[in-house]
């Protein structure tokens, strides 16, 4: 028949029609090849990405529960400051803090120093944990008696070390007034001999033997301590202010303490931000895919440790998946598989993510939070790899959507961060994140994870240079 | 062209994604795969499109490739041809598939009669730059009838379409042919007459 002929005639044109090979044609494919089978060095760089993943994530882990940043000095001068001036005759050894031990040997050397140009009887004394015959140029009871109140005193007011120099005569009824006068009792009991003993004794200052006992096991434990106390009182006046300002640091540290409460109630600011960083996905049991790039825009607002935030994102999901983690929207022949599926799918994110910051320092904080995007599915690609069952030959099917499927609020973020304040307005984070589906995904309905890290900038513009508002 | 030892050797190392054994397996078969994609459109950007789109699918399954039988050569380009056709089948279904013309079932197209010897002196460039000269809805059923050999109903699933549309459009294309072929043929003769 004449149709036959004529295609006979067109299936021998088509087979002897062989068109010259085209270099052009192969530079477009190796930059496609590029693009989506680019060299293997991908996986290293992969495997780097998810090393400093794991080590973002687990490094916040660790600062979120170990906090190291918390320090024990700060609750020993609160300590400090909470005592009472009767208290320390109550206080136990073990609760007595360094700082007064310091500074009771401090001022109690310096005294005795001063007084007798000998530092080291008074700490024979108190090692030895009894009290022993005082140097007979000190028999005045009340300069003594006043001298140790100088050490109570003194252990409380720890803003001035240089004081106890000063306030040596000050006066100390605490200890002495708390601790029954053994003088007299020691005298009566004590017949003939004590009585030959009675004038040394009377001139002998009353002491609390028990606090100086307890003292004294601090101070044998403590020997460096002693000897920055016994430095301390022979430190020229300019180390004396240098050490001033040490203790006026750890005052401002504590009315900083105490102000950032204070500090807290009023920190509410709003920011926007710009943000980048790569993206991996992977559908539940399949390979991992293509490491993409994510970024967009957002805006935070904070109030307190809390910060709220949203924006929008774009990103590419690039994946493979298996049979099992793809929900086909239609039934196969019984002659055919579906071996793989390919999906290259462009997405608008818009997420509500709300954070807690902890850890926070002057310019700089640690973050954790989580949230809910909203995943809008602009473009979804996809190529079907099926076999046939009668030749075993794979062969693949095309498919597209475009704007078809819309995920409201149906994937989880975490996320944990650090962020650095380069200024009053401006600052940089850099936040590792998981985003776990709670629905499926896209055409197939895919369990598709994703993780990566976002680089961000954050603008505050309603943000003064004095900090104010 | 390859033999069985070379295809075999650089399919295995395209399975490692060798970029220098990716491009001996595309210059040794851009004229194969070509000819096939070519017919599918009109404009030689468009080819090449369809041509890298295969070879990219081709590469990235290579690894899943086993020869279906002894004859490695043949066994991989009839496995080429059909990722090559699909590949020409999707561009379409992108791009054209809203011009396909509805069925009408009571319709029967009459076809001009050509002689035989006009069928024989028609070169095979010419018959080539015919299909290419055809709509793309007839180009594409045209190509998967005639040439590629599947039926209607393979025609209809793949397209998406009906039987009747694919009868249709075969037959509106087979019109269209003849009248581009025949209009050549009797230019041809207009210009041997003078």
């Amino acid at each position: 028949m004449q149709s036959d002929s004529l295609d006979n005639k067109i299936r021998e044109a088509a087979d002897h029609h062989h068109p010259a090979y085209d270099e052009n044609a192969w530079k477009k494919m190796e930059k496609l090849l590029d693009e989506h089978l680019p060299p293997k060095k991908d996986n290293k760089r992969r495997f780097i990405f998810f090393l400093f993943l794991f080590l973002f994530v687990g490094g916040g882990a660790w600062l979120l529960i170990g906090k190291p940043w918390s320090s024990s000095e700060r609750s020993i001068v609160q300590n400090e400051q909470n005592k009472l001036p009767g208290q320390s005759t109550s206080i136990p050894s073990n609760k007595l803090s360094k700082t007064n031990k310091t500074n009771t040997v401090d001022v109690t050397t310096q005294v005795q120093s001063k007084k007798e140009g000998n530092k080291e009887t008074i700490v024979q004394q108190n090692k030895a944990g009894h009290f022993s015959p005082l140097p007979e140029q000190n028999k005045n009871i009340g300069v003594i008696k006043n001298q140790l109140n100088t050490v109570v005193k003194n252990n409380i007011a720890t803003t001035n070390i240089d004081q106890p120099n000063k306030n040596a005569v000050n006066n100390r009824t605490d200890i002495v007034s708390n601790v029954p006068d053994k003088s007299t009792a020691i005298n009566s009991s004590l017949p003939g001999k004590n009585q030959n003993n009675n004038n040394s004794d009377i001139n002998k200052p009353v002491i609390d033997n028990s606090l100086i006992q307890s003292t004294n096991k601090d101070i044998t434990k403590d020997n460096q301590l002693q000897k920055s106390a016994i430095d301390a009182g022979n430190k020229t006046t300019d180390e004396k202010k240098s050490d001033d300002k040490g203790v006026v640091a750890i005052t401002l540290t504590e009315s900083k303490t105490k102000n950032r409460g204070k500090n807290k109630k009023n920190n509410n600011s709003l920011s926007f931000s710009v943000s980048a960083g790569p993206d991996i996905s992977k559908a539940r049991n399949s390979s991992t895919g293509r490491v993409t790039l994510s970024y967009g825009a957002g805006v935070n607002y904070t109030h307190n440790r809390f910060s709220l935030r949203s924006g929008f994102y774009v990103a590419k999901k690039i994946y493979s998946a298996n049979p099992n983690d793809y929900s086909l929207p239609y039934i196969l022949p019984s002659t055919i598989k579906l071996v793989n599926v390919d999906a290259n799918c462009s997405v608008f994110e818009i997420p509500l993510d709300l954070t807690y910051a902890f850890g926070q320092k002057q310019n700089s904080n640690w973050y954790a939070g989580l949230g809910l995007s909203s995943y809008l599915m602009t473009k979804e690609n996809y190529t079907y790899w099926y076999k046939s069952s009668t030749s075993g030959q794979v062969y693949p099917r095309n498919d597209v959507a475009n704007n078809v499927n819309k995920h409201y609020f149906s994937v989880l973020n975490l996320m944990t961060g650090y962020t650095r304040q380069l200024s009053k307005k401006i600052s940089i984070s850099a936040e590792p994140y998981l985003k776990i589906p709670l629905t499926g995904i896209g055409v197939g309905k895919v369990h598709l994870n994703s993780g990566g890290i976002l680089f961000t900038i954050g603008i505050k513009p309603f943000e003064k240079r004095d900090g104010k508002k | 062209m390859l033999s069985a030892e070379e295809l075999t050797h650089h399919v295995g190392a395209c399975a490692l994604n060798s970029r220098e054994s990716q491009k001996v397996i595309y210059s040794s078969f851009y004229g194969y795969a070509m000819a096939i994609c070519d017919r599918y459109t009109n404009n030689q950007e468009d080819a090449v499109e369809i041509l890298n789109d295969g070879f990219l699918k081709i590469f990235r399954e290579i690894h899943h490739y086993r020869p279906a039988y002894a004859d490695v050569v043949s066994s991989f380009k009839g496995w080429l041809r059909k990722i090559m056709v699909y590949t020409a089948i999707d561009h379409f279904r992108k791009n054209h598939k809203h011009q396909m013309v509805t069925a009408l079932d009571n319709v029967v197209y009459q076809l001009p009669a050509i002689s035989e010897d006009a069928i024989q002196k028609i070169s095979y460039e010419e018959i080539i730059r015919a299909i290419q000269d055809l709509s793309p809805a007839y180009r594409t059923v045209f190509n998967l009838f005639v040439i590629e050999g599947l039926s209607h109903d393979e025609i209809a699933i793949k397209l998406d379409i009906s039987a009747g549309t694919s009868k249709s459009n075969l037959s509106k294309a087979r019109k269209q042919l003849q009248k581009i072929l025949f209009k050549q043929n009797q230019t041809e003769l207009a210009k041997n007459a003078v």
